[in-house]
C-alpha cells in the first residue's frame, strides 16, 4: 500500500528505485487501470494533505492483498532461480 | 465496466493525466526549473498522453467497441461523400433480393407446395394405366378400401366421390358439388377445422360440413349457422362444422359422410398418402399385388391389364406449367445472380478508384488489419441496408402480387395461400449480403501484394487500369450483358406465344357462347328414351328465349377428352385413336363450325340414336388424304358401348358409324396443340347423367343464367342448373391464363435484369470518367502521358 501510495508521479518512482528501475511514464496508467479492472486496487480523489488539491489515490483491496502475498512469492521464487542459474557457487557456499 | 459509462471514465482518465502532468510539473519547478522548462519536461516525463489514453482504453476492454464506433462513423463520411455509389448498390441488392424471393414464393406457393394438408407432399392420386393414355382413377368398393388404407406401405388412405347435388328448398333449385367422403377423411388431411366439427365414424349420413366459400355465399359467414339444416336432393343435412379457407379439397362445396356400401357397383376414388420414407416406386411395388386381387373380384371397376401409377397432388398443377418451370426458377436465380454481379461490379470499380486513399493510409501507419476492419465495416453496412431494404421490397411485393392475383386464376389450386417463403429470403439475402462483403473487401485484399509506390504511380499506368482489374470487370460485364439477353429472349418467346394464341385460329367463333352444366338427379331418367326425350326437351326450352341465337347438346372446345379407339375396316387394318365427341345437330351452327363436307344428322336420325358420323378434317387427312369419307364406316371404341350406371346405351349396341360429313377443325387437345382427329356422332348414343348445353347469344351471355334457369325450372322444378362458363373464360382457363403469367413474370425478369445491366454498366463507365478526371487534374504530365499511350 505504501508502494503504490509513494509512486504517484514517474520521477517519485525512479527516485525510490534509486533511478535503476527506468520507467516509461505512460505504461503506469494502463498498469493502474488493469489493476483496478481486476478488482485489486481501488482509485479514489481524495485532497493531498500536504499540497491544497485533490489526487487520485490507488489502494489495495483486500482481494489484491491476497494477490499481492501471491505475486511476491512468485517473485521471490523467480529472484532465487535466477541467483541459483546465475551464481551457482555462491549458493553452494 | 458498461459502455454508458465510458464517458464518465474517460473524463475521469483525463483528469488524472492532467494533475499528474501539474504535479510533475510542480516538482520539477520546486527542484530549480523555469516554470516553461518544467513544463515541457513534465510533458516529455507523461510521454504522448494520445498514445496512453488508448492504452488505458486497450485496459479497460473498451477499444473493439471504440474502433467499430470509429469505423461506422467513417464509413458514413465516406458515403456521405459517394451518396449515389452507396444508393445504388442498396437499391441493386435491395431489388435482387426482393424480386428473387417474391417470385420463388409465389411459385412455391402456388404450384410446388401449395397444399394445406398433412403430409401434403406425400399424398398422391393412383393412376391405372393400360394401353389407353389416359388413366383411370383407382376407384374400390368398402371392404377393399379398408384392406387397402391398411397397407404398410401407406400413410392412410381416404374415399371419395365427388357428386352432383341439388340444393333444394328454395325456390329455384341450385347445382352444388358435394364431397362424399370416407368417415375418416378429416383425420387424413388433418387440417382442423373452423367452427363446429368434422365428421367421424360414429356419425349418421346426413350431417354436413361447409366448404369455407359456400358459408361465405350462402350463409354471409355467420357462427350460428352449425346446427343449422339444409336440403340436399331433398333429404335434410344438419350442419355441423365449417372448414377453413384453404381446405379446398376437390373444390367440394360441401362435404357428407360417404355411406361405403360392400356394393361392387358402387366404388368410390380412393387417394392416398405414401409413408414417409417409402419411394414412390416401392409403394407401387408393393401395392400392385393387392390391387390385382380386387380386380379379380370386381373386374368391371379395372382396365383389362394395368399398371399403377402415383401422381402427386402437386404435380397435377405443375404439369400444367411442364417445360417452364426449370426455365423460370433458372430466370429468378438469374435475377440473383445479376444482382450480385452488379453490386461486385460496383464494389471492385470503387476498390480500385480507392487504391491511392488506401495506400496513403497504409503509410499513415494503419495496419493491414486495421484497413481490412474499415473496409469490411463500409461493405457490411452497405450489404446490411441493402439486405433490409431487401426484406422490406420482399414484403411489399408479396403483397402487390397477393393483390394483384386475387382471385387466383383457376389454373392454380384453390389452397394456394401467397406466402413469404422464409428460407428463400434468408437465402438470398446470405448470398447478396455476402457478395457485397467479399467485394468490398477487395481493394484490401490487393493491396497486400502490391507496393506503395504501385498505388501511387500515377499518370499512364493509372488510367490504363490495371489488367487484372479491367478482365475481371469485363468478364462481370460479359456475364450480365448475356444474361439479360438470355431473359429478354426467354420474355420475347413468351410474349409471342401468347400473342400467337390470342390471335389463333381457333375453328369456332368465342364472343357470345356460354355453357351450361346440368346433372340429372341420381336414379333418375334412367331409361334411354325417357333421358334423351328429357335432354331435347330442355334444349328447346333454352334454345326459345327471345336472347339465344341456338342452342346445342355438346361441349365448349377446347375441352380435352378423352380418346376412344378407333378402326376403320374398308382401309385394311388403319385403326388409331380419336376424339369422339357426342352433341346434338345444332352444335355446328351454334359454335359455327363450318361443313365443308355432306350434311349434319336431322333430329329425327337424332331421335333414333342412327349410327352417323361426321369428322373433322384432321381426321379427313389422316384416313383420306386423297379419296371421299363420305360413305365409309368407321368402328368406335373396338365395337363395345359401356354402359354403367352413370350412362345408358341406345338400343342395338353397336359402335359401327357411317360418316356423312366433314366439319373445320376446332382445338380438342387444348389451345395451341395441333387438333387431333376427331369424331362427332348423336348425343343420344350414350347419354350421361349429366349434359351441357352450349348456347350463342344476343350480347353478354353471363346476364342470361337467371333467364336458363327459370326455362329449366318450367320442365322440371327439382333439376338444377350449374354455373354458365362463357367459352371466353374458358379459353382464359386452359392454356391463356398460364400464357399471360408466364409472359407477365419473364417480362418482369427482363425489365429488372436490363436495369441492372444498365446500372452495371453505367457504374462502370462513371468510374472510368471519374478516374480520368481525377488523373487529369492532379498530374500536369498526364495528356502527354496519354499521348503516349496511344
Amino acid at each position: 500500500m505504501e508502494l503504490l501510495l509513494a509512486i504517484r508521479s514517474a520521477s517519485t518512482f525512479q527516485r525510490t528505485t534509486n533511478d535503476f528501475l527506468q520507467m516509461q511514464h505512460g505504461s503506469l496508467y494502463p498498469a493502474l487501470h488493469r489493476l483496478e479492472q481486476r478488482g485489486w486496487v481501488s482509485g479514489k480523489w481524495e485532497t493531498a494533505p500536504d499540497r491544497n488539491r485533490e489526487f487520485k489515490y490507488y489502494r489495495l483491496t483486500d482481494k489484491g492483498k491476497k494477490q499481492l502475498v501471491v505475486e511476491e512469492s512468485q517473485c521471490k521464487q523467480m529472484a532465487a532461480a535466477v541467483a541459483r542459474v546465475m551464481w551457482p557457487a555462491a549458493e553452494e557456499s | 465496466m458498461r459502455w454508458w459509462q465510458i464517458r464518465k471514465r474517460d473524463a475521469d482518465l483525463e483528469r488524472e493525466l492532467r494533475s499528474d502532468l501539474e504535479l510533475e510539473e510542480e516538482e520539477l519547478r520546486e527542484r530549480g526549473l523555469s516554470p516553461e522548462n518544467a513544463r515541457y519536461a513534465a510533458r516529455r516525463a507523461l510521454g504522448n498522453t494520445a498514445l496512453i489514453r488508448e492504452q488505458t482504453h486497450e485496459a479497460w476492454g473498451w477499444a473493439p467497441f471504440e474502433r467499430l464506433s470509429q469505423d461506422i462513423r467513417f464509413a458514413f463520411r465516406q458515403f456521405s461523400k459517394s451518396p449515389r455509389f452507396a444508393f445504388v448498390c442498396v437499391i441493386t441488392l435491395a431489388l435482387g433480393i426482393g424480386a428473387q424471393t417474391t417470385i420463388y414464393s409465389v411459385v412455391h406457393a402456388v404450384l410446388i407446395d401449395p397444399y394445406p394438408y398433412r403430409g401434403a407432399m406425400r399424398m398422391v392420386h393412383l393412376h391405372l394405366y393400360d394401353k389407353d393414355p389416359a388413366p383411370y382413377d383407382l376407384a374400390l368398393d368398402g371392404p377393399q378400401f379398408v384392406q387397402f388404407a391398411k397397407s404398410p406401405v401407406l400413410d392412410g388412405a381416404v374415399a371419395e366421390d365427388v357428386y352432383t347435388m341439388a340444393l333444394t328448398g328454395a325456390e329455384l333449385p341450385e347445382q352444388l358439388q358435394v364431397g362424399r367422403m370416407s368417415p375418416n377423411a378429416f383425420d387424413y388431411f388433418g387440417v382442423p377445422v373452423l367452427l363446429g366439427r368434422e365428421f367421424g365414424p360414429s356419425d349418421s349420413d346426413k350431417v354436413a360440413v361447409l366448404s369455407y366459400s359456400f358459408w361465405k355465399s350462402h350463409f354471409a359467414g355467420r357462427a350460428n349457422v352449425i346446427g343449422q339444416s339444409l336440403q340436399l336432393d331433398r333429404q335434410n343435412y344438419a350442419i355441423i362444422g365449417v372448414m377453413p379457407q384453404r381446405f379446398a379439397w376437390m373444390g367440394s362445396d360441401l362435404y357428407v359422410p360417404l355411406a361405403y356400401s360392400s356394393d361392387p357397383r358402387r366404388p368410390a376414388n380412393v387417394y392416398a398418402r405414401v409413408r414417409a420414407g417409402v419411394s414412390d416406386q416401392l409403394a407401387e411395388q408393393a401395392l400392385q399385388p393387392m390391387l390385382y386381387s380386387f380386380a379379380k373380384e370386381t373386374p368391371a371397376n379395372f382396365p383389362q391389364k394395368f399398371k399403377l401409377h402415383l401422381v402427386h397432388i402437386n404435380e397435377i398443377a405443375i404439369g400444367r406449367f411442364k417445360g417452364f418451370l426449370v426455365v423460370l426458377f433458372l430466370s429468378v436465380s438469374f435475377l440473383l445472380v445479376l444482382a450480385c454481379v452488379n453490386v461486385a461490379i460496383l464494389m471492385l470499380a470503387r476498390g480500385e478508384a480507392r487504391q491511392a486513399e488506401i495506400a496513403m493510409r497504409k503509410a499513415l501507419g494503419a495496419g493491414r488489419r486495421r484497413i481490412v476492419r474499415q473496409l469490411l465495416t463500409e461493405a457490411a453496412l452497405l450489404s446490411a441496408a441493402g439486405g433490409c431494404l431487401g426484406v422490406l421490397v420482399t414484403l411489399a411485393g408479396i403483397r402487390l402480387v397477393q393483390n394483384l392475383i386475387q382471385p387466383l386464376p383457376s389454373i392454380f389450386p384453390p389452397e394456394a395461400e401467397i406466402a413469404l417463403n422464409l428460407p428463400v429470403l434468408i437465402f438470398s439475402v446470405g448470398i447478396s449480403v455476402l457478395t457485397g462483403i467479399v467485394c468490398g473487401l477487395w481493394p484490401a485484399m490487393r493491396l497486400s501484394s502490391t507496393e506503395l509506390r504501385q498505388a501511387f504511380d500515377g499518370g499512364a499506368h493509372k488510367l490504363a487500369g490495371r489488367r487484372g482489374t479491367r478482365s475481371a470487370h469485363t468478364v462481370l460485364l460479359t456475364a450480365q450483358v448475356a444474361l439479360t439477353i438470355l431473359l429478354l429472349a426467354c420474355s420475347g418467346a413468351t410474349v409471342r406465344r401468347l400473342l400467337q394464341l390470342v390471335h389463333a385460329d381457333l375453328g369456332y367463333e368465342p364472343q357470345d357462347l356460354a355453357s351450361v352444366n346440368l346433372v340429372l338427379r341420381e336414379g333418375s331418367h334412367d331409361q334411354w328414351a325417357d333421358r334423351i326425350h328429357y335432354f331435347e326437351q330442355i334444349r328447346e326450352s333454352i334454345a326459345i328465349d327471345p336472347n339465344v341465337l341456338s342452342a346445342a347438346i355438346g361441349s365448349l372446345p377446347p375441352s380435352i377428352i378423352d380418346s376412344t379407339p378407333v378402326a376403320v375396316p374398308a382401309l385394311m387394318g388403319a385403326s388409331g385413336q380419336v376424339i369422339a365427341q357426342q352433341v346434338s345437330p345444332e352444335y355446328f351452327t351454334t359454335l359455327r363450325i363450318p361443313l365443308i363436307l355432306g350434311r349434319v344428322w336431322t333430329a329425327t336420325e337424332t331421335a333414333h340414336a342412327a349410327r352417323l358420323a361426321l369428322i373433322n378434317d384432321a381426321m379427313r387427312r389422316r384416313y383420306w388424304p386423297h379419296a371421299d369419307p363420305i360413305g365409309q364406316t368407321i368402328v368406335l371404341n373396338n365395337g363395345v358401348a359401356n354402359g354403367n350406371v352413370w350412362r345408358v346405351v341406345a338400343p342395338g349396341d353397336d359402335q359401327h358409324f357411317l360418316v356423312i360429313g366433314v366439319v373445320g377443325d376446332a382445338p380438342n387437345k387444348g389451345l395451341g396443340e395441333e387438333v387431333s382427329p376427331g369424331v362427332y356422332v348423336p348425343f343420344t348414343m350414350m347419354p350421361f347423367d349429366g349434359f351441357t348445353v352450349v348456347v350463342r347469344t344476343h350480347g353478354d351471355p353471363v346476364s342470361l343464367l337467371q333467364a336458363i334457369k327459370e326455362h329449366v325450372h318450367n320442365v322440371d322444378p327439382g333439376q338444377a342448373v350449374g354455373d354458365l362458363r362463357t367459352a371466353t373464360d374458358l379459353l382464359e382457363g386452359d392454356s391463356l391464363g398460364r400464357e399471360r403469367f408466364v409472359a407477365r413474370l419473364f417480362s418482369g425478369f427482363a425489365f429488372l435484369g436490363l436495369a441492372f445491366a444498365v446500372s452495371g454498366l453505367y457504374s462502370i463507365q462513371s468510374y472510368l470518367v471519374a478516374q480520368r478526371t481525377r488523373d487529369g487534374e492532379h498530374d500536369p504530365e498526364g495528356t502527354s502521358e496519354v499521348g503516349n499511350q496511344r
